[in-house]
């Protein structure tokens, strides 16, 4: 597999609290998923790659780069594009929001290819991002991404608070941009992540403490009870 | 009251408001955008009244007095955003302890270079005139203002509204970090957004002084107290808001002054009280 992004025993601290105490992942194509409880350190392994948050200790390559001490746009123009859920700006309207800092020309060249991903973005474009619903918010989260062009996607949680059907969608839509594109995935929804992805990694209490295929993960019920709390 | 009387206090307070919103939009867009509480933000409305009193008293052009107070005072927004309020990005309140250094700072500055009087400003003579409202008088200066502060709300909400950047500061206010995950350089867009707030205080200081017809070293305190009042009732980081507190309070402190001087501020921060108790958001404020 090519490693496109590597962490190698990253530690955090945030304030006086150790919350990564050595997480560790190889992304490479399709999805990667990032499993555990809450307050595993998904979450705030996703900031750390982005650089919210400095890593005290550890390394973090992107297509062999250090990102090390980049700030946060930097790093977002090398091509990692991070999607929290439903993450858009609420007061814009949907166009504004996916030609957000990105220019005209640019905005026009990815239209097509874009709205061809995800074509329930052109009836919406010009409601305010507010006023949508769930689902169309991630969709319109996940498109803001697409338009950036990204060489890796980071996806946090896109099914959280969405009903079962917007669910599917949400995941069709992930498994076609997996195709072009490497996906870092954040996932609750065991059903949704055992699905889309190759490979897994757990995190437990900050530390990455279980890797492997998607396929045997599922298969053994004793490493789901004991970190993800289904049987 | 008559209906034309009720018109006048109505305008004059309108013209209040002018000036409150000059003085507050900066601040509540600076607040919301970048999470700085400036208190620098009356001296640098001072610095505007005084650079343009200066140039006024130097050369009698008003408009372009104006102009180089709002560009005074943007210069040293920009310097002190740079120097001082970027390397302590993410701590917001040493930043709000920079702002407090610099008000000092920059009242001390005015005291130094003009003395602690109060210095004279006279009112450009073709704006020095008297007005009438259905028989009631009204200064031409009041009229102004009124004009300069429509035409300022317009563009800037034409600004927000309609141009990438404009985009960019709503998109900001919102979330700076999904902004900045977007690719966008958030420092270059802070720097611009506190020069343009700070133009917008200058050029307020050098509008007010006519208003008052002087300026002294203590202008910078009481607008600042001013301004915070708009915007907490207006709700910090919402530009509407702001509009809509400086609205209220100059009105509301017209028709109060009319019949009972002594009452304004007490209203304020009676007023201030209640919205806080409602709506600690503000009116228009958006719970963050």
């Amino acid at each position: 597999m090519d490693t496109i992004l590597m962490l190698e025993e990253v530690e955090v601290d945030i304030g006086r609290l150790n919350i990564l105490k050595g997480v560790s992942l190889a992304v490479g194509n399709g999805v990667t998923a990032l499993l555990g409880r809450n307050s595993a350190g998904k979450t705030v392994t996703l900031n750390t790659i982005m650089g919210y948050w400095p890593a005290r200790r550890g390394r973090i390559e992107f297509l062999g780069r250090s990102l090390t001490g980049l700030p946060t746009h930097r790093i977002a123009r090398q091509g990692i594009v991070y999607v929290p859920p439903r993450s858009v700006f609420h007061t814009l309207s949907v166009e504004a929001n996916l030609s957000l800092g990105l220019g005209r020309p640019a905005y026009r060249a990815r239209q097509d290819y874009v709205f061809s991903l995800l074509p329930e973005l052109q009836g919406i474009l010009q409601s305010p991002a507010g006023h949508l619903s769930g689902g169309q918010q991630q969709i319109v989260a996940m498109a803001r991404a697409l338009f950036h062009g990204p060489r890796l996607l980071l996806l946090d949680e896109p099914s959280r608070g969405l009903a079962p059907v917007v669910i599917k969608r949400i995941g069709e839509a992930i498994r076609q941009m997996a195709g072009e594109m490497p996906i870092l995935l954040v996932e609750q929804n065991f059903a949704l992540a055992r699905e889309l992805a190759g490979d897994f990694y757990i995190l437990d209490d900050g530390r990455t403490v279980h890797s492997g295929t998607m396929a045997d993960l599922a298969a053994d019920d004793e490493l789901k009870r004991r970190y993800l709390a289904i049987a | 009251m008559s209906l034309s009387l009720f018109l006048v206090i109505f305008l004059e307070g309108l013209s209040t408001s002018a000036l409150l919103f000059l003085a507050a939009v900066g601040l509540s867009i600076i607040f919301g955008l970048m999470d700085i509480l400036n208190f620098s933000h009356g001296a640098l409305f001072m610095s505007g009244a005084y650079v343009a009193m200066t140039l006024f008293h130097a050369t009698g052009n008003f408009p372009l007095a104006v102009a180089v107070g709002g560009f005074a005072a943007a210069l040293l927004g920009l310097v002190m955003e740079r120097m001082a309020l970027r390397p302590l990005r993410g701590r917001p309140l040493y930043q709000a302890m920079v702002t407090v250094g610099a008000m000092l700072f920059l009242n001390q500055l005015v005291i130094e270079i003009w003395g602690p009087d109060i210095i004279s400003f006279p009112t450009w003579a073709p704006l020095a005139g008297m007005t009438h409202v259905m028989s009631q008088p009204l200064s031409d200066y009041r009229v102004f203002l009124i004009i300069l502060g429509g035409v300022v709300f317009l563009l800037l909400a034409a600004f927000l509204a309609y141009t990438p950047w404009g985009a960019l500061v709503r998109a900001g206010v919102e979330n700076a970090g999904l902004l900045e995950a977007s690719g966008v350089n958030t420092g270059l867009l802070f720097t611009l957004t506190f020069g343009l707030g700070a133009f917008l205080a200058g050029v307020g200081g050098a509008v007010y002084g006519p208003f008052v017809r002087l300026v002294n070293p203590d202008l910078g305190l009481s607008i600042l107290i001013d301004s915070f009042i708009v915007v907490v009732v207006g709700g910090f980081g919402s530009f509407g808001g702001t509009a809509l507190g400086s609205l209220i309070i100059g009105v509301l402190r017209a028709f109060v002054g009319y019949f009972s001087p002594g009452w304004t501020v007490m209203l304020d921060v009676l007023l201030m009280a209640v919205v806080l108790l409602v709506k600690p958001s503000g009116l228009l404020g958006v719970r963050r």
